[in-house]
């Protein structure tokens, strides 16, 4: 009786809060979202020829990109990683989504011959469908899964057998050498088999859950920089694939970085990570000069400055006002 | 008093924004503790596949209580633009202006008539426009806290907005512009207690140092959840020793508490706004509900400093009707 | 953090996972004694499960020469250095905290190994040892504390050395299983051998890290962590010449010296062997106690038992093994007609022996050993398998056998 009684006290309340339920239904039965990202923002324009996988490509001189600051957020994951920020662009070409992502990083750590060696590494995070709110940045949740690539300088250089790496190495013999006596080789293990490429395609919804997608379809390469990694990773917008993330011209994407610094013996959640920026796939190509941004802070800047002035102007008028 | 207060049902062509304000902060509140906070650390649940029938019905909650609290952000915003408006006090022209003007640029960003970069400035200049109205009506008491916030929101949105372009800005300045959020920040949440004049509720600071302990055993238990939730549910990065978050955490309770039950709805929702809206840019939906509960809390702050305001103050001129009346 | 009892220490303590589902143990007793370190159980080891490339550096079984050898180098002092830095000067026992059957040693009073790790970064207090410290396996071989001119005499040998014989211990407890961020070396419930899963590790080599006995071992060529398996396979019976009934493992089996005897027993719910008073090893480790474990202080409740070595200064030793040392050197000095028989067991087959029997025999021999007047019994011990059938009968007394002058075929 009260509710009713309610109800028609505020009869327009009523109605609207009803006309709100029913089109919060309608959105989320289409998972519809109209809200926006306003997060970091990393635009893929369209390239005029194909970028491939060159980090030194030219091209990647001419377009600006975004610098995502990592565990910028200092001390929020606790086991966190060393390396402070990276660069990333973005190009597509011809259904094909082109990323370049270069860091400082001293030490060239592309060998894990030896027990104590781990490896230099990238990783890029995709949320693998859309949601309303993008999924857990640590591996992905339950019920929304993560697409990863990662590159590994390890992987980029090659995995050689020990008595390969060292040229110089005295071996007896080695009685049998076919996949069957490189264990986890003959278990399938994706990681451990050879010339699979830079990049693996990874899937996660859970801590300790991740694993190698069956379909490797994400092409990479890293070169050594005067100071640290350029990496750029090569993958069709749509693999028809479950588990694959999708990409689309005119759309955006979440998207978040990982870093790996080998000589920090950095592995696994040893990492350093970036919040999800915002990746946006524009229709149009690059647009060369990258101050549209600066003019976008003193636009901002100056915005706030005009609105606290006419605040006063209008604050000192009403006092003035009511005193009389 | 001079003050003349009506009944809310007695309102002529204004509206009366508690009951909308009060559903929309109850729906994002259930969103910010469904989908961003049990989704995002479910993961430690031992076994969730064997719950996957109530997660997913949890879950499916949440979302709509998402997609509920989009759907009302817009006739909130202008509920209050015109409540403010008509509130009688030339101060509020800013605060209407700035909610106008950024609610106005969310529908033209989704038909890609302006630009992202353009909607961000718009957003922070919106903040700005808000928080500089509620500085100038209610003056020194609300100096630290909604200082504390907008300066946050600024600086945290500055960063995003250098983040891009190349040689924008050093990796130094960027963290020199995340730091200051972060204090700015504790700031605002220590000091909310000060928005509010009277005595001191002691149930409200039994519930506030216990959430502040709760928060401060989460940081120590599992540090890196709870700064990582921190990071994306408030925007802070949880840089500073844990008992900052943990003082942060009782003011706010504190304040909101003491507001629920002392009669001041408008700052408690408010608040929860803010808190589900979270410390710079994120996305139009929480940068929206930044916006509503800085309306909010202008409402809200200005019934309360006319109420304490001795009768020889100035009265809110011309229709002397309170719209947004706070006690019956 | 599930709270777990490890009877080694004699109290509880914080593990990652609860006690499992497990019915049987994998376990081993060394008899240090009479080791000679001819590595045949090495070469056993190696010829069978490491010998492709990138396992050049992979002993799953070796034999070091103590104190100063150690394969990775200096494994165990490096441990006991990182918990003495972690509990400064607590890492104690009371030996004096018993109970005859809960606690047989007296209580640990200080740190495991995952009592002092932050649970965060570690989940198990440990180091990477580097690839300089796997390549020379067998260092210091054969090198004594000093060169003692008068020579030596019992019980305690002024210049000393002894061989510790090492595999993987298959814990209760594994530091590798608590350590893996992605579960891939876990716990088998029928036999309680520990195993890495070849399939998932990504080779973050958080067991290398973890178990403090450095048996988990990094494989550069496929980027994963390889470790001792157990010989499963012949530990189920899938060795044809058992027809189906377990077998003990190849460095087991391959032992010259008969330092060792391996097998399997019964664990209860609480991951604690259950009472089986004629299983050859519940006798020796809970029933004899002359067998103990390796660096019990660890915490990862090990699986292998260690009849310690008689002439080695008692407080090495008891860093090593824990309190029990002298009384175990007690009595394997003066062993009982029981533990005599059971002795005789090692290495008599290949076969895993569930249960034994004695059949008394007559006195053969009196004679005085430190002092004491002792007499021998030719008993004979009768070994059986898992489903009780005879499988071995071996008397105390090695029996003469007298040949024929001339031999038809293959005369030396």
């Amino acid at each position: 009786m009260n509710v009713l009684k309610l109800i028609l006290q505020h009869r327009r309340l009523s109605a609207g809060l009803a006309i709100a339920v029913v089109t919060a239904a309608l959105l989320q039965v289409t998972n519809t979202n109209p809200a926006v990202s306003q997060t970091l923002a990393l635009t893929a324009y369209e390239a005029p020829s194909d970028p491939g996988v060159d980090p030194e490509a030219g091209i990647w001189k001419d377009i600006s990109g975004v610098n995502v600051p990592l565990s910028a957020q200092a001390g929020s994951y606790v086991a966190g990683g060393s390396v402070k920020m990276v660069k990333a662009q973005a190009l597509h070409f011809d259904g094909k989504l082109f990323v370049r992502v270069s860091w400082a990083d001293a030490t060239d750590d592309s060998s894990t011959t030896k027990v104590q060696d781990f490896a230099d590494a990238v990783a890029l995070e995709f949320p693998q469908s859309a949601t309303a709110a993008v999924p857990s940045i640590c591996m992905g949740q339950a019920d929304s899964a993560v697409n990863i690539w990662q590159w590994r300088a390890d992987s980029n250089n090659g995995v050689r057998d020990p008595n390969v790496a060292y040229t110089n190495a005295l071996v007896d013999m080695y009685p049998s050498t076919e996949a069957l006596f490189y264990t986890a080789r003959a278990a399938n293990n994706p990681f451990a088999q050879l010339d699979r490429g830079a990049v693996q395609s990874l899937y996660s919804k859970a801590f300790g859950e991740l694993h190698t997608l069956d379909f490797q379809e994400v092409q990479g390469l890293g070169t050594r920089t005067g100071d640290g990694w350029a990496v750029v990773f090569e993958r069709k917008f749509d693999t028809g694939r479950a588990g694959h993330a999708l990409f689309a011209p005119s759309t955006n994407m979440d998207m978040a970085f990982a870093v790996w610094d080998g000589s920090q013996d950095e592995r696994n959640g040893k990492k350093a990570v970036s919040q999800f920026v915002n990746l946006s796939i524009a229709a149009a190509p690059a647009v060369t000069g990258g101050g549209d941004q600066t003019r976008t802070i003193i636009f901002a800047a100056g915005l706030g400055i005009g609105l606290v002035l006419i605040g006063g102007g209008l604050a000192i008028y009403g006092y003035r006002e009511n005193g009389d | 008093m001079a003050l003349r207060i009506r009944r809310p049902g007695d309102f002529e062509g204004v509206p009366d924004i508690r009951p909308l304000v009060w559903i929309l902060a109850a729906s994002a509140a259930v969103e910010l503790a469904i989908l961003r906070t049990f989704t995002r650390t479910a993961i430690h649940i031992p076994d969730i596949e064997a719950l996957r029938t109530p997660y997913e019905i949890l879950t499916r909650g949440g979302e709509f209580a998402y997609f509920l609290t989009l759907c009302l952000l817009l006739p909130a915003a202008v509920a209050a633009a015109v409540a403010l408006q008509r509130g009688g006090h030339p101060q509020w022209r800013l605060a209407t202006f700035a909610l106008v003007v950024f609610t106005a640029t969310w529908p033209l960003v989704d038909l890609g008539a302006i630009s992202s970069g353009a909607l961000d400035a718009m957003t922070l200049a919106a903040v700005l426009g808000l928080g500089t109205a509620i500085l100038l009506v209610s003056g020194a008491r609300s100096a630290l806290p909604v200082g504390g916030f907008v300066a946050a929101y600024a600086a945290s949105a500055f960063f995003t907005l250098a983040a891009t372009g190349d040689g924008a800005m050093s990796v130094g300045q960027q963290r020199v512009l995340l730091n200051t959020a972060e204090m700015a920040a504790v700031v605002f949440a220590c000091t909310t207690p000060m928005l509010l004049n009277g005595s001191r509720d002691r149930f409200a600071i039994i519930v506030a140092v216990v959430t502040g302990l709760l928060v401060f055993g989460a940081l120590l238990g599992n540090g890196s959840t709870s700064r990582f939730l921190l990071l994306w549910n408030i925007g802070l990065s949880g840089s500073m020793p844990s008992f900052f978050y943990a003082a942060a955490a009782g003011g706010l309770t504190y304040t909101v508490l003491r507001a629920m039950r002392g009669g001041y709805p408008l700052i408690a929702a408010g608040l929860v706004l803010l808190v589900a809206g979270g410390i710079g840019l994120h996305s139009t939906y929480q940068s929206a509900l930044v916006g509503v509960g800085l309306a909010a809390l202008a409402a809200g702050l200005w019934v309360a400093r006319t109420e304490t305001a001795p009768s020889t103050a100035p009265v809110p001129a011309a229709t002397g009707a309170i719209p947004i009346t706070q006690r019956a | 953090m599930p709270d777990v009892y490890n009877w080694q220490l004699g109290r509880n303590m914080d593990y990652r996972f609860e006690t499992g589902k497990q019915q049987r143990q994998f376990a081993a007793v060394f008899n240090i004694n009479r080791c000679i370190a001819c590595q045949t159980c090495t070469m056993a080891c190696k010829s069978t499960w490491t010998f492709s490339p990138g396992q050049e550096l992979m002993w799953w079984n070796n034999v070091e020469t103590k104190p100063y050898g150690g394969y990775p180098q200096h494994w165990d002092t490096k441990i006991l250095d990182l918990q003495e830095q972690a509990n400064p000067g607590k890492q104690t026992w009371d030996p004096n905290k018993k109970d005859a059957k809960s606690a047989p040693y007296g209580t640990f009073e200080g740190k495991t190994i995952f009592e002092t790790a932050d649970g965060v970064n570690q989940m198990a207090t440990g180091y990477i040892p580097s690839e300089e410290e796997w390549k020379a396996p067998n260092i210091f071989e054969d090198a004594a504390t000093k060169y003692s001119k008068e020579g030596v005499s019992l019980p305690e040998h002024s210049g000393w050395f002894f061989y510790l014989q090492r595999i993987c211990n298959h814990c209760t407890y594994p530091a590798c299983v608590a350590a893996c961020p992605r579960n891939a070396a876990y716990k088998r419930e029928e036999d309680g051998i520990v195993l890495i899963d070849q399939n998932r590790c990504r080779g973050y080599r958080k067991c290398v890290e973890a178990c403090p006995y450095k048996k988990s071992m990094y494989r550069p060529s496929t980027r994963t962590s390889e470790k001792c398996i157990g010989c499963y396979p012949r530990v189920e019976g899938s060795d044809p010449l058992t027809h189906g009934l377990p077998m003990e493992t190849r460095c087991m089996t391959a032992c010259i010296g008969k330092i060792r005897l391996q097998g399997l027993v019964k664990v209860g719910a609480d991951g604690q062997w259950l009472e089986d008073r004629q299983n050859p090893l519940y006798y020796l480790v809970h029933v004899a106690k002359i067998a103990l474990p390796l660096y019990p202080q660890f915490g990862t409740q090990p699986n292998v038992y260690y009849i310690p070595p008689r002439w080695v200064p008692r407080n090495y030793l008891e860093q090593m093994f824990g309190p029990g040392v002298q009384s175990a050197i007690d009595a394997y000095t003066n062993p009982s007609r029981e533990t005599l028989a059971v002795l005789q067991l090692f290495r008599a087959t290949q076969e895993i022996v569930f249960s034994y029997k004695v059949e008394p025999g007559p006195k053969t021999m009196e004679l005085t050993v430190a002092g004491q007047k002792r007499e021998l019994f030719n008993d004979t011990v009768v070994g059986y398998d898992s489903n009780g059938k005879e499988i071995v009968r071996v008397s105390v007394d090695e029996p003469l056998i007298e040949r024929p002058d001339r031999f038809t075929l293959n005369t030396i």
